[in-house]
């Protein structure tokens, strides 16, 4: 006796066709235990889909409408320029260089110049001081371990430690300011 | 991006607030879609967006969002690129609204693109199903605990067990299973004829049963 071929055994499965049908289905096992097996796994495999936060909807329609407004290409090429990850990315970069900047600048080796007047050289001193004491740097050097350099490069950010201007204003940056910085860094992380 | 704060907060068995977040949503899918083309049938929004009602396409996207956003889930398993793929199918619908011909649903034609931006996107990169502590906003409040915790973890092994089905077989039981569309309409979106996509169901479901280790 023939059994039943899958499209068949798939018939019954779904009820599309019913078991009368199919006469051979009575007599074999072999072929009930088939669409048996086959309702099993679509019982199994009804599962919902999550409901995403009730704002995404919008969000999505949103996004759709201001793509379309935009010339074919020019959406998807300025999305992966200037998308989130990229943006966080690319300030944290600036950040961490900003600050390792002032880790070589800073450091407890480094000798005020002759010619700074003393009250200048004590300043100095105080800030290579607490540099060397401040935890906030050490956690920023280790975030600066894990970014993606040719991301930011990418992104068309690009730095250059010649700057005096930078520089001037790594070594004005008080413990304070540090840690604010590493505040700032952390969001910009978290929202990549 | 929303805001996973007020999200949060329609969790929260705060049902003014709820209910203040679906009339303000109701509201401004109102203005922004033009009051007057909410009647339309799909093909006379269609017809309106080709003479340069843009804001038409606002309620066709509306109208279908949440079904062409559930298929690009059930394909890639997570909540990040079903979102891209969505919005992507609809961008490819918007260009090409002149091709929709009317001799399908709108709906059809809509999974038919958002089917082929799924395969293509498949065809690239394998994506990442969610974990099970993935975010969901499924009314739980008749379970209990633990039931909660089984039925994120069976939607989980499902999700793993589909991803991992061949492209085509995957296409075929997600339109079968989870959209409820004929043989003759899958065959219409995959461009196969119906007996490939009878084939392609009945093997998706045996791989399925051996994945999810049913019997």
């Amino acid at each position: 006796m023939r059994h039943l071929s899958p499209q068949d055994l798939l018939d019954v499965a779904e009820d599309t066709q019913s078991e009368a049908a199919f006469p051979h289905l009575v007599s074999c096992e072999v072929c009930r235990r088939h669409v048996a097996e086959l309702r099993d796994v679509m019982r199994a495999a009804a599962v919902e889909v999550p409901e995403p936060s009730p704002l995404f909807w919008d969000y999505l329609s949103a996004r759709v409408r201001e793509a379309i407004g935009e010339p074919a290409g020019h959406w998807s090429r300025w999305a992966r320029v200037f998308s989130p990850w990229r943006l966080g990315g690319a300030v944290a970069a600036i950040a961490v260089v900003l600050v390792v900047a002032t880790m070589f600048v800073s450091t407890p080796q480094q000798a005020p110049a002759s010619g700074t007047p003393p009250s200048d050289r004590a300043g100095v001193a105080e800030r290579a001081d607490s540099s060397a004491e401040d935890p906030s740097l050490d956690f920023v050097a280790d975030l600066a371990a894990g970014l993606d350099w040719d991301s930011v490069a990418e992104a068309g950010i690009t730095i250059t430690t010649e700057s005096a201007a930078v520089d001037r204003a790594v070594m004005d940056l008080s413990v304070d300011e540090r840690a604010e910085l590493q505040r700032l860094l952390s969001e910009a992380l978290r929202g990549v | 991006m929303p805001s996973t704060l007020a999200w949060s907060l329609a969790r929260t068995s705060d049902s003014d607030w709820q209910m203040t977040v679906v009339r303000a949503e109701h509201a401004a899918a109102a203005n922004t879609s033009g009051g007057d083309l909410a009647p339309l049938s799909d093909a006379d929004l269609v017809a309106a967006c080709l003479q340069g009602r843009r804001e038409a396409f606002d309620l066709i996207v509306e109208r279908h969002r949440r079904n062409l956003y559930q298929l690009c889930y059930r394909f890639v398993g997570n909540h990040e690129d079903a979102s891209d793929l969505t919005q992507d199918a609809f961008i490819r619908a918007y260009r090409g609204l002149r091709n929709f011909k009317g001799d399908a649903s709108l709906g059809t034609w809509l999974y038919r693109i958002g089917v082929n931006v799924c395969l293509n996107r498949l065809s690239v990169k394998k994506p990442a199903t969610e974990p099970i502590d993935a975010r969901e906003h499924i009314d739980t409040r008749a379970e209990s605990a633990s039931e909660g915790v089984l039925r994120e973890e069976r939607a989980a092994r499902v999700r793993a067990a589909v991803a991992q089905l061949p492209r085509k077989q995957r296409a075929a039981v997600v339109l079968r299973m989870y959209h409820e569309m004929s043989h003759q309409e899958i065959a219409g979106v995959l461009g196969s004829s119906v007996g490939a996509v009878k084939a392609n169901v009945f093997h998706a479901l045996r791989n399925l049963k051996t994945l999810l280790g049913e019997g």
